[in-house]
């Protein structure tokens, strides 16, 4: 069933308990079925994020030039020149993970910035699975190329 | 040698460690001082 409580705070019916800084962090369950928690709030920002960055791609379009593509052509333009600067000439084809990397950052911290919202990269789970996967990633890459 | 090694393995791997915990504790201290700042309002 769903979480009533969690969704009638999001709906700003119910002001949040100002008096306690730290409750703002707590993953609580959205949606359980016969009292196994299938769905928590961590898990419903981060599928908010991937539909984001989805639409924000999406909106991309060569023929037509509005306010969507400037701000695509923007942040591509600048992490084109972050990794062009960083990264050797041979491998520029890891700019699609960079790039997937500084857009799933940037979505996080904007919808953190929503009152009553919950900012993803505050809990240590994210962060430390971020590090991980890249950490992993590098060392099978150069591994496979290098061993 | 084998002592530099093991420094050098240890090094490797906790900055994945400490970078994630940097990030975490940076953004989980901003919102709780902005949130106690907004409380004192």
């Amino acid at each position: 069933m769903l979480n009533s409580n969690y969704l009638v705070n999001l709906l700003l019916i119910n002001t949040t308990n100002l008096s306690d800084p730290l409750e703002q962090f707590e993953v609580v369950s959205v949606f359980s079925l016969g009292g196994v928690s299938l769905f928590n709030n961590l898990a419903l920002i981060l599928f908010l994020n991937i539909l984001l960055i989805c639409a924000f791609l999406s909106a991309y379009n060569v023929n037509v030039t509005n306010n969507y593509d400037l701000a695509t052509r923007g942040i591509y333009k600048l992490v084109q020149a972050m990794v062009k600067e960083n990264l050797y000439i041979r491998k520029q084809q890891y700019f699609a993970v960079l790039f997937y990397l500084f857009l799933t950052l940037l979505f996080a911290n904007l919808i953190g910035l929503l009152p009553y919202s919950f900012t993803v990269t505050s809990s240590f789970v994210v962060t430390l699975f971020i590090s991980l996967l890249h950490f992993v990633g590098v060392n099978v890459i150069g591994a496979h190329q290098h061993g | 040698m084998p002592f530099l090694i093991f420094i050098e393995a240890v090094s490797y791997i906790a900055r994945v460690l400490s970078l994630s915990i940097r990030l975490f504790a940076n953004m989980m201290s901003g919102h709780a001082l902005l949130k106690i700042l907004i409380g004192f309002s």
